[in-house]
């Protein structure tokens, strides 16, 4: 207990808050978090009134050792990746918290209310324009590519 | 008061070491750091931060206020909850580990089991085979043993194979093969065993000059012997053969003595003998010419003394050896009823009694002339000679055996032995 990173214990407590107070339809994977600090699965319910009315997502958070100073690497998974302008069809997210503009302050909890704000805040289901290319060239992992921010509106 | 760094989102305590940015945003020193060493600005308004605008700030806390707060309260709350939640974890990740282990164990107990049986089992087959080696190790032993033997005997055929080619062939194939043997006991061996051959021929020629002396030695004596027999001979032969002829002589001369007829007779045929004794065809040709003869003096087929007694002799000798006693005196009496006939007929005898001539005469001229033209017949009493007459050539078959039989074979015997000298 004692041996526990700072990393690992801001995870810790991330983890117990989110549990306690998750934001609306927003639920963490205790279970498995627990079981590795590294990976959370969180699931997230499109919010009532939006596009994405009862359709349910999951998001997945991976984070390195170097916390909160790093950002952490967050995907959509499974089945049903929303349609969204900012969001590719492999799960990957065009987010610039995400990235660039990630700070020690901002938390799980932030990241998810940022999407489901982003999600709310969609006019037109629609995938990216460059969707199709960006799918068939990117890397796996989303944190390497090198955003270009075209739209702050959404 | 209790105030948080949002960076690590633990308290900040008044003794530790904290700094506040010109925006007013207070975190630790260490966690500032970190995050302005990567990006200069504030985690909290994104204002641009540099070195000159951080300043430490130092708290004085007033240590009345002893009494807990729901704030302090639940941040200890939180922290427990939060070893407790690591604590199950661990209790979990023990627990699990204590059941994998324990799952290990009876595994680990089974495969021992397993192992123990498989060991028992490779352990009697390791006997086994330890056994099998043991034998397999005597074996090969014994063969090594045979091979050794073999190579041995190897040598040795070779070497003798070596010796009788020395024995035996001549000088230089010698020489050719000797070079191929290096090692110098086979070669002593060699020259010992040529010595050896050397003194056994040496002794067997010496053995074969002493059996040939003695052969010689033998031979001599034998030859003189044969010359001392031969001469024996020669004196044998001689006697026997002056024995023989004053016997011969001796038989003779009473012969001459006793039958001058007889005597004269056997000279003729002795002669006749001598003369061609294997041709009796010569002899009975003779005879017919002196038959046959013109000659007034030999006027033989008109006398009644025929010459057929010496025709017929040498066909009619009669095998007295085969004769039954019966036989043999039958004969002899026929012999001597003959002899007197014969006596009478033979032309070798003198004509002495006047009833023989008559009776000749008679034969021949039966009819006298009286001188008156007519002729009388001389009536003479018929005696029983007539028969004799038609015998005549009867008694000239037997006429050999008038002959005593012990004379005629005295004279073959000695006409051989003159013969054979």
């Amino acid at each position: 207990m004692a041996a526990m990173s700072p990393s690992e214990r801001r995870l810790q407590k991330e983890l117990m808050s989110l549990m306690k107070e998750p934001p609306p339809g927003v639920t963490v994977d205790g279970d498995q978090a627990s079981q590795n600090l590294t990976l959370w699965t969180i699931h997230m319910e499109g919010v009532p009134g939006t596009l994405y009315e009862g359709e349910k997502f999951v998001l997945q958070f991976k984070f390195t050792n170097k916390y909160p100073f790093d950002s952490p690497e967050v995907t959509f998974i499974g089945n049903n990746i929303p349609v969204h302008p900012h969001v590719y069809s492999n799960g990957h997210i065009c987010l610039s918290i995400l990235t660039d503009d990630w700070s020690p302050a901002l938390s799980v909890q932030s990241v998810c209310l940022s999407i489901v704000s982003m999600l709310s805040s969609c006019k037109e289901k629609k995938r990216p324009p460059d969707n199709s290319f960006y799918v068939k060239t990117c890397n796996k992992n989303p944190k390497k590519t090198k955003w270009w921010y075209h739209d702050d509106s959404v | 008061m209790h105030i948080l760094c949002t960076i690590c989102s633990d308290l900040v305590n008044p003794s530790e070491n904290i700094h506040v940015i010109k925006c007013g945003h207070i975190f630790h020193y260490d966690c500032l750091k970190q995050w302005v060493d990567r990006s200069k600005s504030c985690p909290q308004c994104r204002i641009k931060v540099t070195n000159s605008c951080i300043f430490r700030i130092y708290l004085t806390v007033s240590n009345e206020n002893t009494e807990e707060d729901v704030t302090t309260l639940q941040s200890k709350l939180d922290n427990t909850q939060l070893q407790l939640r690591q604590a199950h974890i661990d209790c979990k990740e023990k627990e699990k580990n204590i059941s994998d282990l324990k799952l290990d164990l009876k595994k680990t107990e089974d495969l021992i089991q397993d192992l123990e049986k498989k060991l028992v089992i490779k352990s009697s087959a390791v006997t086994a085979l330890k056994e099998q080696l043991k034998y397999v190790q005597i074996q090969n032993q014994e063969t090594q043993r045979l091979k050794e033997e073999n190579e041995f005997l190897k040598n040795n055929v070779e070497t003798l194979k070596g010796l009788q080619k020395v024995l035996n062939a001549c000088s230089e194939e010698v020489e050719k093969m000797l070079p191929d043997y290096n090692d110098i006991r086979t070669i002593a061996m060699f020259a010992t065993s040529l010595k050896r051959a050397l003194c056994d021929s040496e002794k067997k020629k010496n053995e074969y000059r002493n059996q040939v002396q003695q052969l010689k030695q033998k031979l001599d004596s034998e030859k003189a012997k044969t010359q001392k027999l031969q001469i024996k001979l020669n004196q044998a032969i001689s006697d026997a053969s002056i024995k023989q002829q004053n016997t011969c002589l001796k038989k003779e001369l009473s012969k001459v003595t006793t039958h001058d007829d007889s005597a004269i007779d056997i000279t003729i045929q002795n002669k006749t003998r001598e003369n061609g004794r294997s041709s009796d065809d010569s002899f009975t040709h003779l005879v017919d010419k002196i038959e046959n003869a013109d000659s007034p003096y030999l006027n033989l087929k008109q006398s009644s003394l025929s010459l057929t007694v010496l025709q017929r002799r040498p066909n009619h000798q009669l095998p007295d050896k085969n004769l039954k006693p019966s036989e043999y005196a039958l004969i002899n009496s026929v012999k001597a009823s003959v002899a007197k006939q014969q006596e009478n007929l033979s032309i070798f005898k003198k004509k002495e009694s006047v009833v023989e001539v008559n009776e000749n005469s008679g034969g021949l001229i039966d009819i006298s002339y009286d001188g008156l033209g007519g002729h009388s017949k001389l009536d003479i009493f018929p005696v029983p000679t007539k028969p004799g007459k038609s015998c005549i050539p009867k008694l000239t078959a037997k006429h050999k055996l008038k002959r005593p039989p012990s004379n005629t074979q005295d004279l073959q015997k000695y006409l051989k032995k003159r013969k054979d000298s």
